[in-house]
């Protein structure tokens, strides 16, 4: 049982931050980026050449994929979603897409099509009287439970976090009062990739690295924040938790279950209550 | 019957029609020239993806992204491979009828759905697909799961065409092509069209006009796929064996990507040119490095979003976009 | 005869009632004005009349019969088309496109005719040429019909707007700012044009805050404020109307 809920928190904690990133994207740039997966991805790969190709100690590989992957978020702003900011919809869903699409080839291209391995850098189990738990399960859960602290403190009581709740509530007001948005854009997507990353490299040791692990993480993410309300981090969290939960408890089930209904659920939010759980109701210009 | 001579008669289109003229003439020698059974694969593959493009363009205009044509080809597929598998029934039939069935699912599931507008739309699409999909993959009595169906029977012979090599195939997907493509730009060109764009324009205004528009969402949904469901069935007949993962989000990505590389401006000419250019790419990109493909689409895609936003097909007509212009 | 019958019509949002138990009727041959300060609720009453926002209470009746609640293409096809304050004509094409796409309700639409393009379909569709070209003349629109809508001046676009209703074969128009921004020659001949439109026997119902416009047209006036109605009368019942000049005062919409 222990077991089981270890997994849980192992999936839901990353999924978490997987899918606050996502959030956060949404929340201030109003692109729902069908790329994030593919950010969650290049986490991964960067964390399999960092600490299995280069050696680099695995603390430190987590720490320069974030860093890494966050500035391609940053890059990807400037040189396109700022472009977007008056686009239609087939303009900004073209380049999403897009982008979607030619970072998992890159991937394809750079890293190979085989899934490879990383090895942990905590090995060992916690053994006790009725159960054990492996040491690299722990270290992700401890791992993203630093991360999402972090982020929550940001969020609340520095200057940065604060502009951007204000800028997520009404962007015209924020302006008005002098925040500079095109700073906070960046900002966001640098952060938001850079958790998208994390919760990559931290997974990546439990399961394994290849280019095609993006799609499903999408599909996880859009789920998750459908459920709890685009652009809420309380509800990436609870339905990052959520998500992980149900999956660990019907690992005895078909997995591909898990996700048929994920979608359906999807479905019908929309249909009932598209703010979702805790969200913010949206209405996208045409 | 004098209509065709008098179609071909119209002083101002005269110079167009002939060229249509011209092309279908050049479409149905060409697999004769090319002997290579894999030249015609890729002709037969291309036409297949124009089929669902021009019906994707459709949607398009009433402001309906849609991320799940991939689960409306699967659902022609499926219910074609089955029904003559398991009822009997001839492929001629059943073609029309996987097309029907494949109406009537959008047309349910248009009436839920349809009510949601822009990107809440795109994204109940591409859940769909995936139900759809994941449906397939569990349900394995039926649909046989992972690996499929197989040992889908070929179409009977008719009017002398035995499919056992590819000619066969390639005419009917042409035929079909043609349909679909003279039912949608007549659709496109008429009032419905007018009124499809005055919904995606402006839906408001549109509604205060008196259009209803639901109705005219369903109906264009409804209409794009059946004809995806029709290509479906072709698809599974000609396949001979079908499985999930050939109506993924992939496919459903790739709908959206050849159609505005091509060009949405048109419903016609703008698909017809990126379906078949991206179809030929894929296959020369899929043959030098895996990889490829997905990076250069995705660099292609991006590229005519910001350099090229009419797509390929407007190189081709600076007067034509002039015309379009003014519907 | 009375077309339309607003009776007690209210909307709340959240705290807030926008527009509060306010009837209306609106005779044939006739030209409706309602005014009021920024912020009075007309704009929204108009809504709520062509069913673009669902009342939390009241009832509105067309020659006779409830339409409350049904939904704007309804009440449209009914023969009450609006026009809008922004968002006035389809930006993308060209000026007589518009008209083309207003004509939706005086034209069936059958898609087989359509997809066959059928002689009668074709006949239609020279009818429809036509009576278009009726309309913009009408509007003096002529020498713009083939510029695109959304390049404009807002005055030209005011009246394009005018005319897509005119081509939805309305019994009334409700009209939402007609002349707003229009310098005083576009706004008199915009009064010219309506008594036309009146003397056609389409009603006319107008939200305007140009006071010449309105006095000069209108044989009716309703005064709105804080979504209530304070006043009802003839022009110049209006304008001696005590309460309606304590409603203006402080601001500066009132130009007599």
């Amino acid at each position: 049982m222990i077991q089981v809920i270890v997994n849980a928190l192992v999936l839901g904690l990353t999924y978490v931050l997987m899918a606050s990133g996502l959030s956060l994207i949404f929340g201030i740039l109003q692109i729902v980026n069908f790329a994030h997966g593919q950010f969650y991805m290049f986490g991964a790969c960067f964390l399999y050449w960092l600490n299995m190709k280069l050696g680099v100690s695995y603390v430190l590989s987590v720490l320069l994929s974030m860093f890494i992957v966050g500035g391609l978020g940053i890059i990807t702003e400037l040189a396109f979603f700022r472009k977007l900011m008056k686009a239609s919809i087939i303009a900004v869903l073209g380049v999403v897409l897009g982008l979607m699409v030619g970072m998992e080839g890159l991937m394809e291209v750079l890293f190979g099509q085989d899934s490879k391995k990383v090895t942990t850098a905590f090995s060992g189990v916690l053994r006790a009287r009725h159960f054990s738990i492996s040491y690299e399960r722990l270290a992700v859960i401890f791992a993203s439970l630093i991360i999402i602290s972090i982020l929550y403190y940001w969020i609340r009581y520095t200057r940065e976090g604060t502009a951007t709740r204000a800028v997520a509530q009404d962007k015209r007001a924020a302006e008005l009062v002098g925040i500079d948005v095109n700073r906070i854009r960046l900002i966001i997507m640098g952060i938001g990739c850079a958790l998208a990353a994390a919760a990559g490299s931290l997974i990546s040791p439990v399961f394994f690295v290849s280019p095609y692990i993006g799609a499903n993480a999408m599909f996880k993410s859009l789920i998750i924040i459908t459920l709890g309300g685009m652009g809420s981090l309380p509800g990436a969290a609870l339905g990052g938790l959520i998500l992980g939960f149900i999956e660990s408890f019907s690992q005895t089930y078909i997995g591909n279950i898990t996700e048929m209904l994920g979608f359906l659920l999807v479905i019908v939010i929309l249909l009932v209550k598209p703010q979702g759980i805790f969200g913010v109701a949206f209405e996208m210009a045409e | 019957m004098g209509w065709p001579l008098k179609w071909l008669n119209d002083k101002k289109e005269i110079g167009n029609r002939v060229g249509i003229i011209i092309f279908l003439f050049i479409v149905c020698l060409i697999p004769i020239v090319l002997r290579e059974d894999y030249y015609v694969h890729i002709l037969i593959m291309g036409a297949v993806w124009t089929i669902l493009c021009m019906g994707w363009v459709l949607l398009l205009r009433l402001g309906l992204f849609s991320l799940g044509q991939a689960g409306f080809l699967g659902i022609g597929a499926y219910s074609s491979g089955l029904l003559v598998l398991h009822l009997g029934i001839s492929f001629w039939f059943a073609i029309l009828l996987a097309g029907l069935f494949t109406a009537l699912v959008a047309f349910s599931l248009g009436i839920i759905i349809l009510r949601l507008r822009g990107l809440y739309f795109a994204v109940v699409s591409f859940a769909f697909g995936e139900v759809v999909r994941n449906i397939y993959l569990n349900w394995i009595s039926l649909f046989g799961g992972v690996s499929g169906i197989s040992g889908i029977p070929r179409p009977d012979p008719l009017f002398g065409l035995v499919f056992k090599s590819k000619m066969p195939y390639y005419y009917l997907i042409v035929f079909l092509t043609l349909v679909t493509g003279i039912v949608l730009y007549r659709i496109d060109q008429s009032r419905a069209g007018r009124i499809f764009r005055a919904i995606g324009h402006n839906s408001d205004l549109a509604q205060s006009q008196g259009m209803n528009i639901k109705k005219y969402k369903v109906m264009s949904f409804t209409i794009a796929s059946f004809f995806a469901g029709i290509a479906g069935s072709f698809l599974a007949h000609y396949y001979t064996t079908i499985y999930p993962d050939q109506f993924g989000v992939w496919d459903s990505i790739l709908v959206q990507i050849k159609a505005t590389v091509g060009g949405v401006a048109t419903v016609v000419a703008g698909p017809l040119i990126g379906a078949v250019v991206m179809t030929v790419v894929s296959e020369v990109l899929r043959g030098y490095m895996a990889g490829l493909e997905p990076l250069f689409f995705g660099v292609f895609l991006i590229a005519v979003v910001f350099f090229l936003p009419g797509g390929l097909e407007s190189l081709l007509n600076v007067r034509r976009v002039e015309k379009i212009k003014r519907t | 005869m009375v077309l339309l019958d607003v009776h007690d019509l209210t909307v709340n949002f959240g705290g807030l009632t926008a527009v509060n138990r306010v009837s209306l009727q609106l005779n044939e041959s006739s030209v409706l004005g309602i005014i009021g300060p920024n912020g009075a609720g007309k704009t929204t009453l108009f809504n709520l009349i062509s069913g673009f926002l669902k009342p939390s209470m009241g009832e509105v009746f067309w020659k006779g019969k409830k339409i409350t609640g049904l939904r704007s293409y309804q009440i449209a096809s009914l023969g009450l088309v609006r026009t809008f304050q922004s968002n006035v004509v389809y930006k993308d094409v060209t000026a007589s496109e518009n008209i083309m796409r207003s004509q939706y309700l005086h034209f069936k639409t059958n898609l087989l005719q359509g997809v066959l393009n059928t002689k009668s379909y074709q006949e239609d569709e020279e009818a429809m040429k036509k009576r278009a070209q009726t309309i913009i003349n009408f509007m003096e629109l002529s020498d713009w019909s083939s510029t695109l809508a959304g390049s404009l001046p807002h005055g030209l676009q005011r009246k394009l707007g005018i005319a897509m209703a005119m081509a939805c074969d309305p019994k009334v128009i409700m009209l939402d700012e007609p002349a707003s921004g229009m310098n005083p020659g576009e706004s008199a001949h915009i009064m010219h044009k309506i008594r036309q439109l009146s003397d056609r026997g389409i009603v006319v119902m107008l939200v305007e805050h140009d006071m010449k416009v309105v006095m000069g047209v209108c044989d009716r006036i309703i005064v709105l404020n804080h979504g209530q109605k304070i006043a009802e009368g003839s022009p110049d019942e209006i304008q001696k109307n005590q309460r309606v000049i304590e409603a203006y005062l402080g601001s500066e919409e009132m130009v007599l």
